[in-house]
């Protein structure tokens, strides 16, 4: 079908039920335990499954694999009631042992999972994944709460009472770091523990350990160290999904292999040549396999921006994974209304501070520097991006943004600002930064329409970012910015990505580096989680346990918008720390054919397969894409309401 | 008959040389496109800049709406993203892509001349061991040592001392600069090995006439036999191999910089433009086509210099 | 040689900070633990380096870093036959051409088809491949909607990459075959051949082509390396997996293993070829047969 001008280049309609699909950059492996990328992330959607999936739009928890659960009184313990007529793609059976033998895997230490930190809330889990050992004295058991842990209730009843749940809901046990010397010296760093620890044993933590039980052949429990209500939500990762214990009991690391595959999603694998394409097709042994639409899926691993786009352009591919449409192309491309996606996604873009290297100690001069910024201006200039001014990016979480603005309230009041005043106080505010800049030490001076700081040391201060288009274009932006507002031209540093890495990691960027961070689960605290713990991945080298505690409290609090305005909080300390500068909010920024249906441009651009349908009716094709998340589509809203019935909720929302 | 007899002027080879270039028509093209081309990217900014205002890194103010125009009567090449004049660019690009070239065939031309005139005139063991040396080198696929080189030392890995000669001549903190010093080294070391092969004939060749006994028998220094003496004699081969290690280095560069590592921001390059270009490709192909043809018709000129040097100073061995 | 290209390559590798198992994310403190242990990273570095010898001796370039399912070898040999097709067939396409067009301008020299072949060869000298690429595909996939601008696939998704990458090898090829074909045309060799009445044809291709070719066989070592080269451009801006996107993937990636397999593989590749070039000169050049 040639293009008649209304759609981007040439339009190859399929004749059949087959998706290509540009998948990003060529996929680590095939094990979902190990990568962590987001292209892996999506193959791993179509061949793996787990409790639950995402919501094709919301990307909040539906029921896969589990067909109903329970949260316990404390939102610390849920219970799973499995489907039983559920299959491995070589026909086997899948029970809660999968499920168990799954995340004792995932955990254990040889399997080198990169995204195991995100079950540390599993009881015990980062102990067995960090090789970490139990104290025994006689035949009990230090414990946690003998040496800085918090005091526990005793646990309600919550399904039945096993000897493993006897174990698991006894209070914490202490551990300690199974490496000797680190070890020794984290118990000659505590004379108390010096003491306890004389005569004791050092029993290593086992994957038996860890806080999930098969109740029965098609129940599971899983017991977590802390009430975490955003835990289900963080099961739909590939992480939670499950692997098979038949295939890498026989193959060990070779069971990714096409011939040794063995997968329990909707798809199965088809051929698999690297660099080239990844094709799987739908899987007759899937317990909804009647519900999935399309026949055939081709992955295509193209990286480069441009091929990815030429390949659509001349009808190759369908649709295309996010962030591939650059800042240049946007208004040429914005005019395809029916298959340009730009909504706000779960993913955003500070540039990080090194609050470890003077001058940047100073809070003073992190806020001189982070109201020099006119972000609205920004994204102005980006065009697919929102300005950010928290944290936490807003729009995205609907609840939050409720909560934040009433603790926001709040906080204005109790700092004795006007609401004009409030507007602008994590925002653009030149004269206030030029203020602050001149009361840390260095005055900045006007010449006509221009200042200059003169005193200030510019061989302390760096921007450095890695090699990209659109970080070297924002980079330029605040640098103009930073030279127009406070008279100082921040030096630039781009570099290679594992060197950029390395570098920021190491803190040894002076001044700024960028941080692009997208959530790993649709919940505030997976962003707010960034600056929590000692060695963060905020690379900003700010730490401050105040801070960790209130995302704790904020945790172990079950009403859910309470504990949103908990981390409210928890936000605004944080930036009154100063310790970014926020810039954006990534829009999605991909493209879909508008005979493509049941993909949506949710915030995290993960699209569960199995709603995916070509449509061969051009009157029902997509129009106006914008709106496609109001809009109701009849296939994909059937097999939803299908799914969800499953799911009673019950006990305390999650 | 009053005939003033006219010292018999000696032709020298060089004069010889010129003569036959100038009659080679092809050769002539070459010079003259090529004359027009380092005249423009001379001079071709600053005009550029009296008239319009436009330099290689101007962004407008209301960028938005020049950004990424097709050729006008305003832009002769039409704009790029960021709306830079385009022929400013390429015009910028190519006083860089020249300068690259020219720089590190110089340095090529050092480093090989002395290597191989040096192997040449020692002979035995230190010839040999010189020519083994650079056949290992040679098969080095040395697309991949450089690819590894500049992927490893572009960025907080460069080596203090460029960093401080590229802040002497580009200002403090100009990473750009220090980048395009890095890129004169890795070209030039990386062509000079034909160029000493090369020279160590010529020398080998020359090393035995009498002329160089003669130096010897009246005590002239060995550095100077072979600097002041044989090389000079051995300049022919040598210059013709310049003249196309130039268009050959250049392209090196150009792809270098395609791939990201060559010339970095704010600084461009052909390559670099050409780079920006082919991204664009499927929306902006005047952003490919501007660059692309300025580098291809320079690229053309330069070997067809060559071509005409290389027939007139040695007319019987036209090899290619 | 090969060893010692190992050698300066690895150094290289482990100078360049960054390391293969990072990612926008940190790694939990006991994963990252994990995996120097089991890659013997907290070792000192001449044991490592002598354990990566030992091994490289015998052939054995052990996993990829990035995917460890994956031996190096196993993904040379993945990705060799996509390089290798593309280069092989621009090289044939360079040979048929240059040498045709080579020899009809060595006969006709002078003629306008000498000056305009000639030309058009120092122009296909000048333009970069990685300019050429895209403007084929600006014509023949998005003015035309003829041809795939990108990926792996049948003939027509390799017409483009190939003439991409073999044009200016044709280039090159004609230009010599015209200047070797001159010179063997003048030579005594041929003009015996002529004097003892074989007809022109024959004289041509039996006589004057095994000389006159001599320069292309020489220059297929050379050229063979450049390919090299070439493939990397053509693979990146036509997005094909062969062995020089790989390459540069695992350059980029700090997967050392890889980096260090292919560049032995290639100088291993390239010392066999000019080892054939040398050998077949002697098949070509009667006057040296005599030496």
């Amino acid at each position: 079908m040639q293009s008649d001008g209304r759609y981007f280049g040439k339009m190859n309609v399929p004749t059949g039920n087959v998706l290509r699909y540009v998948s990003g950059a060529e996929i680590e492996s095939l094990d979902p335990q190990v990568s962590d990328g987001q292209p892996d992330a999506r193959i791993f959607m179509a061949l793996y499954e787990g409790l639950v999936e995402y919501d094709p739009k919301t990307l909040q928890p539906i029921p896969e694999l589990a067909k109903s659960w329970e949260a316990g009184p404390r939102v610390d313990e849920f219970i799973f009631h499995l489907r039983d007529n559920a299959k491995w793609s070589d026909g086997s059976p899948i029970t809660a042992n999968d499920f168990v033998y799954s995340m004792r895997r995932g955990f254990q230490p040889d399997t080198l999972s990169r995204t195991a930190n995100l079950g540390y809330v599993v009881k015990y889990a980062e102990a067995f994944n960090g090789g970490k050992v139990f104290v025994k004295k006689g035949d009990q058991f230090l414990l946690a709460k003998d040496f800085g842990g918090a005091e526990e209730a005793p646990a309600a009843p919550f399904g039945p009472e096993t000897e493993f749940r006897k174990f698991i809901r006894s209070p914490e046990r202490l551990t300690l770091p199974g490496d000797e010397k680190k070890r020794a010296k984290a118990i000659d760093a505590n004379p108390q523990l010096k003491a306890a620890v004389d005569g004791a044993e050092f029993v290593p933590v086992t994957a038996n350990d860890i806080g999930i039980e098969a109740v029965d052949r098609y129940t599971v429990r899983i017991t977590l160290r802390q009430s975490a209500p955003y835990f289900l939500g963080l099961l739909a990762h590939q992480f939670f999904r499950l692997v098979p214990q038949q295939a890498i009991s026989k193959y060990g690391r070779q069971w990714t292999r096409p011939e040794n595959i063995v997968t329990c999603g909707p798809f199965r694998l088809k051929e698999y040549k690297r660099y080239d394409k990844l094709i799987v097709e739908r899987d007759p042994n899937y317990w909804d396999a009647a519900n999935v639409h399309l026949d055939r899926i081709e992955f295509y691993p193209v990286e480069e921006l441009t091929t990815i786009v030429n390949l659509y352009k001349a009808g190759d591919v369908d649709a295309f994974l996010n962030h591939s449409v650059l800042a240049a192309w946007i208004d040429s491309i914005r005019k395809y209304k029916d298959e340009y996606m730009l909504f706000p996604e779960a993913a955003v873009s500070y540039y990080g501070i090194n609050v470890t290297k003077p001058p940047f100690d100073n809070l003073k001069v992190r806020r001189a520097f982070d109201l020099a910024v006119d972000r609205v201006a920004l994204s102005e200039y980006r065009k697919i991006t929102q300005p950010l001014f928290d944290i936490t990016p807003n729009k995205v979480f609907p609840d939050y943004d409720k909560a934040r603005d009433k603790v926001g309230e709040e906080i204005r009041n109790e700092k004795k600002l006007t609401p004009d005043q409030w507007k602008n106080y994590f925002g653009f505010d030149p004269d206030q930064a030029r203020k602050l800049l001149t009361e840390a030490g260095y005055p900045v001076q006007k010449n006509g329409d221009t200042y200059s700081c003169p005193s200030f040391p510019i061989d302390k201060v760096q921007l450095t970012f890695n090699t990209g288009e659109s970080n070297k274009a924002i980079a330029e932006f605040v640098q103009s910015q930073w030279r127009q507002n406070l008279g100082i031209t921040v030096p630039l540093q781009n570099m290679e990505f594992k060197t950029f890495l390395a570098f920021k990691d190491e803190l040894q960027y002076p001044g700024f580096s960028q941080l692009l961070w997208s959530g790993d689960y649709m919940d505030p605290n997976t962003f707010l989680g960034l600056f929590y713990g000692q060695h963060n991945n905020g690379d900003t080298g700010w730490y401050d346990p105040k801070y960790d505690k209130m995302l704790d409290d904020a945790n172990s609090e079950l009403d859910p918008q309470k504990r949103y305005e908990m981390m409210a909080r928890a936000e605004y300390y944080a930036l009154d720390n100063c310790i970014i500068v926020p810039l954006t909010i990534n829009a999605t920024n991909w493209m879909k054919r508008p005979y493509v249906k049941g993909m949506y441009p949710n915030p995290g651009t993960l699209h569960p397969w199995k709603f995916v349908y070509i449509e061969h009716d051009p009157a029902k094709w997509d129009h106006d894409v914008q709106n496609i998340m109001d809009e109701t589509d009849p296939i994909v809203a059937a097999e939803l309401q299908q799914i969800k019935r499953t799911q009673q909720p019950t006990g305390p929302a999650e | 008959m009053s005939e003033t007899l006219e010292p018999i002027k000696g032709v020298s080879p060089w004069r010889d040389a010129w003569k036959r270039l100038i009659r080679n028509r092809l050769a002539v093209f070459g010079l003259a496109i090529l004359g027009i081309l380092i005249v423009s990217v001379v001079i071709g900014p600053s005009i550029i800049y009296w008239t319009t205002g436009y330099a290689y890194d101007f962004i407008p103010a209301d960028n938005d709406l020049v950004k990424s125009m097709p050729p006008s009567f305003a832009h002769l090449m039409g704009t790029d993203e960021a709306g830079r004049d385009l022929l400013a660019r390429v015009l910028q690009g190519g006083r860089i892509s020249l300068m690259v070239g020219i720089i590190s065939t110089a340095v090529s031309l050092i480093v090989g001349i002395s290597w191989g005139a040096v192997a040449g005139y020692m002979g035995g063991f230190v010839d040999n061991l010189m020519m083994r040396i650079v056949d290992i080198l040679y098969s080095i696929p040395y697309i991949l040592i450089v690819i590894v080189l500049l992927a490893v030392f572009g960025g907080p890995g460069t080596p203090h001392w460029i960093t401080w000669l590229s802040d002497k001549i580009g200002g403090e903190g100009n990473q750009g600069l220090s980048q395009i010093f890095l890129l004169f080294f890795a070209l030039g070391l990386v062509s000079w090995l034909t160029m000493a092969r090369v020279v160590r004939g010529q020398i080998l060749s020359l090393k035995n006439q009498d002329f160089v006994m003669a130096a010897r028998a009246t005590g002239v220094s060995t550095p100077a036999i072979i600097f002041r003496h044989l090389v000079p004699n051995a300049l022919g081969p040598v210059i013709v191999y310049a003249t196309l290690t130039v268009p050959s280095v250049m392209l090196t560069e150009a792809f270098l910089s395609f791939l990201g590592i060559g010339v970095q921001p704010p600084y461009a390059s052909w390559g670099s433009l050409a780079a920006d270009g082919i991204k664009n490709i499927a929306f902006f192909p005047w952003q490919l086509i501007a660059p692309g043809v300025t580098m291809a018709l320079t690229l053309f000129s330069l070997n067809f210099l060559g071509d005409g040097i290389r027939d007139a100073l040695d007319p019987q061995t036209r090899k290619f | 040689m090969a060893w010692l290209v190992v050698t300066l390559t690895w150094g290289l590798i482990r100078i360049a900070p960054g390391n293969f198992y990072s990612g926008e994310k940190k790694l939990p403190a006991a994963v990252e633990a994990n995996i120097r242990a089991k890659y013997g990273l907290d070792k000192p570095w001449y044991t490592q380096y002598g354990m990566l010898m030992s091994n490289v001796v015998r052939g054995d370039f052990g996993d990829s870093l990035k995917n460890p399912d994956y031996s190096v070898n196993e993904m040379i040999a993945e990705h060799l036959p996509y390089s290798a097709t593309i280069g092989v067939l621009a090289y044939i396409l360079a040979l048929v051409l240059g040498i045709s067009a080579g020899t009809v301008a060595a006969l006709k020299q002078n003629s306008g088809f000498d000056y305009g072949s000639m030309s058009a060869a120092i122009l296909g000298l000048s333009i970069p491949n990685f300019v050429l690429g895209p403007l084929l595909v600006l014509v023949l996939s998005f003015w035309l909607y003829l041809l795939p601008p990108a990926r792996w696939g049948g003939p027509s998704a390799l017409i483009m990459p190939v003439v991409t990458l073999g044009v200016i090898y044709a280039a090159y090829i004609a230009r010599l075959t015209r200047a070797g074909m001159l010179e063997i045309l003048r030579s005594d060799y041929i003009r015996t051949a002529r004097a003892k009445g074989l007809s022109e044809t024959s004289v041509i291709l039996r006589h004057a082509m095994r000389g006159g070719l001599i320069p292309v066989v020489s220059f297929t070592g050379p050229a063979l390396a450049a390919l090299l080269g070439g493939t990397v451009v053509v693979e990146k801006v036509f997005a094909l997996p062969g062995l020089g996107n790989i390459f540069i993937q695992a350059v980029l990636n700090r997967d050392e293993t890889v980096v260090l397999g292919i560049v032995a593989f290639l100088s291993i590749l390239i010392m066999i070829f000019n080892l054939i070039v040398d050998v077949s000169y002697g098949f070509l050049d009667p006057r040296i047969r005599f030496e």
